[in-house]
């Protein structure tokens, strides 16, 4: 078997002695999509802070593809291993059109040089409208991202990281706010992704975990609480106490008298 | 094709021609004396549309663009007085033959060259330092706020080179040593080096490199996840702004004759703020035409009402923040956007019915 493509050993970081997340470990095998669940708080997207250089571990090691990333900056990160992250809430380049946004994002142009000398091909054009068309925001290219509607704008932003063409594809909360409709669709553009790409998409929609089916890590304070597939999860009791069946038995509840 | 091509230019395209097409007959139509006041202004053009490239297009609003347009100002007004001889001044104070480090500064080629290096060496340090440190948003225009009354008070106390607060006078219309130039000649070179930084700005701003400028002012976190490096582009910008500044100063100097302290420090530095503000951020033809309307709004309200012409102009000030934020070309921008975006979902809607 070949090597996974990310692993993260032991884990820590804290925020002013509360610990946000503490022990994770994770590995994700190339080609995977995988789902990350977990209640509010349990530190999914501080897990994707770290692996994307946002934040910076107190412990532990991310290794991704062999090499070691652990508090690298996010642009390294970006540029030369390749993750591309959607993330939770919106985070566009609000007053530049769809077409631009993408733009902005395609791989391998970001530095002064390359931005001065870059020329507008055909076939950039006709990348940058593939990929737009892909996240079904061709007719609105010329639309200004404050203008999309909740639902395109969090396509618009998976167009971009499609657009950063990434071996590692993180998607933070990509149905939050979500019309039935909207999510479903989502779902198969998900789908379309992982075909030749590695996914992780954090979620909190079970219906949509569901669709997608795949192998799902559940997190609870930090850490990680179980992992499988969705009839496993769903059967384990540790993730029906903390998640599925709501908040009862939570430690952080009032001490009892 | 080319008929397409202007067809599809945006509405602002249109008015910068316009405006040039008026600018490049103004000697013909206007007296000489209000052809030396416009060639005053196509130097403010220039210098407006530097701060337009850090402010409009970068988010970076510099409150002290005028130390970089006074430095190289103030390099070619020295140039200019020592081409002279010693002047007056410095061998009042003692000063009797010009030192060493302003030798360079008798060559006219020379000091053309410093007064745009300067300038550009004044943004890189200024923008490593402030970037690196990441100071950003407000505290950056706070930093270049302070740094222009550093300059003015720096340029008044070195009274033995700069003459203090009595500035340099009686600068000779000429260019890099070309002897005496006529009012017209000298119109028509700045006319040309405005045409020429305009294109210049055009084609930098449309180039990816100008896409990753308005992409650090909308939102420079996210850039940082797509592999740039913002601090870069800003640094680079800063430099370029600063270049241009400095050649707006370096031309000041022929058409205005003379240059005080003023022109290094805070009241130039507001006056530029106003200028882009009221025109409107961020397209190049706001930077222009609230320019030329300013500039001439205060030429003939203070000739008609020399007292309260000012009061006149705050007021105006104060309605363009309340009421029309994106100044005057801004607003006509989104105003032709929202139009257009009304028109294509028209046709949108009509050929779901024709189906």
């Amino acid at each position: 078997m070949a090597e996974p493509i990310l692993q993260v050993t032991g884990l820590y970081v804290d925020f002013n002695k509360f610990q946000a997340v503490s022990n994770m470990n994770l590995t994700v095998e190339e080609c995977e999509l995988r789902v990350i669940i977990g209640p509010n708080g349990a530190g999914k997207t501080t897990l994707m802070d770290m692996i994307t250089g946002k934040t910076k571990p107190t412990r532990g090691r991310i290794v991704f593809d062999g090499r070691d990333i652990t508090g690298k900056s996010p642009s390294e990160i970006s540029l030369k291993y390749r993750i591309g992250r959607k993330f939770q809430g919106p985070n566009l380049f609000e007053n530049m059109t769809a077409y631009q946004n993408v733009e902005v994002a395609l791989y391998g142009y970001s530095s002064i040089r390359q931005t001065v000398f870059f020329r507008r091909t055909r076939e950039i054009e006709e990348r940058v409208h593939a990929i737009l068309r892909q996240v079904s925001l061709f007719e609105e290219r010329r639309t200004m991202a404050c203008f999309l509607s909740h639902g395109q704008r969090q396509w618009l932003e998976m167009g971009m990281v499609i657009a950063q063409d990434p071996r590692l594809i993180i998607l933070d909360e990509p149905t939050a706010g979500m019309t039935a409709e909207e999510t479903a669709k989502t779902g198969r553009m998900i789908q379309s992704f992982a075909a030749d790409h590695t996914v992780i998409v954090v979620e909190h929609d079970m219906e949509f975990v569901k669709q997608i089916s795949s192998v799902i890590t559940v997190m609870h304070q930090g850490t990680l609480l179980a992992q499988g597939t969705y009839e496993e999860i769903e059967q384990n009791p540790e993730v029906a106490r903390v998640y599925l069946k709501g908040e009862e038995g939570e430690p952080c509840s009032k001490p009892t008298t | 094709m080319l008929r397409q091509k202007l067809k599809n230019m945006p509405v602002n395209r249109y008015i910068d021609m316009g405006a040039f097409l008026f600018l490049a007959v103004f000697p013909l139509l206007f007296t000489p004396f209000r052809t030396e006041l416009m060639a005053k202004v196509l130097v403010y053009i220039i210098f407006a549309i530097s701060l337009d490239l850090l402010w409009g297009y970068t988010g970076l609003m510099s409150m002290g663009h005028a130390v970089l347009f006074g430095s190289g100002g103030y390099i070619i007004a020295l140039s200019y007085t020592f081409l002279k001889g010693v002047p007056w001044y410095m061998q009042q104070a003692g000063v009797e033959k010009i030192p060493a480090l302003f030798s360079p500064l008798l060559n006219p080629a020379a000091a053309f060259l410093l007064a745009l290096l300067i300038p550009g060496l004044i943004a890189a340090f200024l923008g490593t330092f402030i970037f690196s440190s990441r100071i950003s948003g407000v505290f950056f225009s706070l930093i270049t706020l302070a740094l222009a009354q550093i300059f003015e008070l720096f340029v008044t106390n070195q009274h033995e080179y700069t003459n203090g607060s009595n500035g340099l006078g009686g600068l000779e219309r000429s260019l890099l040593g070309s002897g005496p130039l006529s009012l017209n000649a000298l119109y028509y070179i700045l006319f040309a080096v405005v045409l020429l930084v305009y294109f210049f700005c055009i084609w930098l701003t449309n180039t990816r490199f100008g896409t990753v400028l308005q992409a650090i002012r909308e939102n420079e976190a996210r850039l940082t996840f797509l592999g740039y490096k913002p601090n870069r582009f800003k640094i680079a910008v800063y430099v370029v702004s600063g270049v241009l500044a400095g050649l707006a100063g370096v031309l000041y100097i022929p058409t205005n004759g003379f240059i005080s302290p003023t022109e290094v420090g805070l009241t130039l530095s507001t006056l530029l703020l106003v200028w882009v503000a009221i025109g409107g951020r961020g397209n190049l033809t706001g930077a222009i035409v609230g320019t030329i309307l300013i500039n001439w709004a205060q030429t003939l309200l203070s000739e008609q009402i020399s007292d309260y012409w000012m009061l006149i102009m705050g007021i105006v000030v104060l309605a363009f923040v309340f009421f029309l934020p994106a100044g005057l070309i801004g607003k006509l921008i989104s105003s032709q956007y929202a139009r257009a975006s009304a028109r294509r979902r028209n046709a949108e809607l009509e050929q779901k019915e024709a189906c």
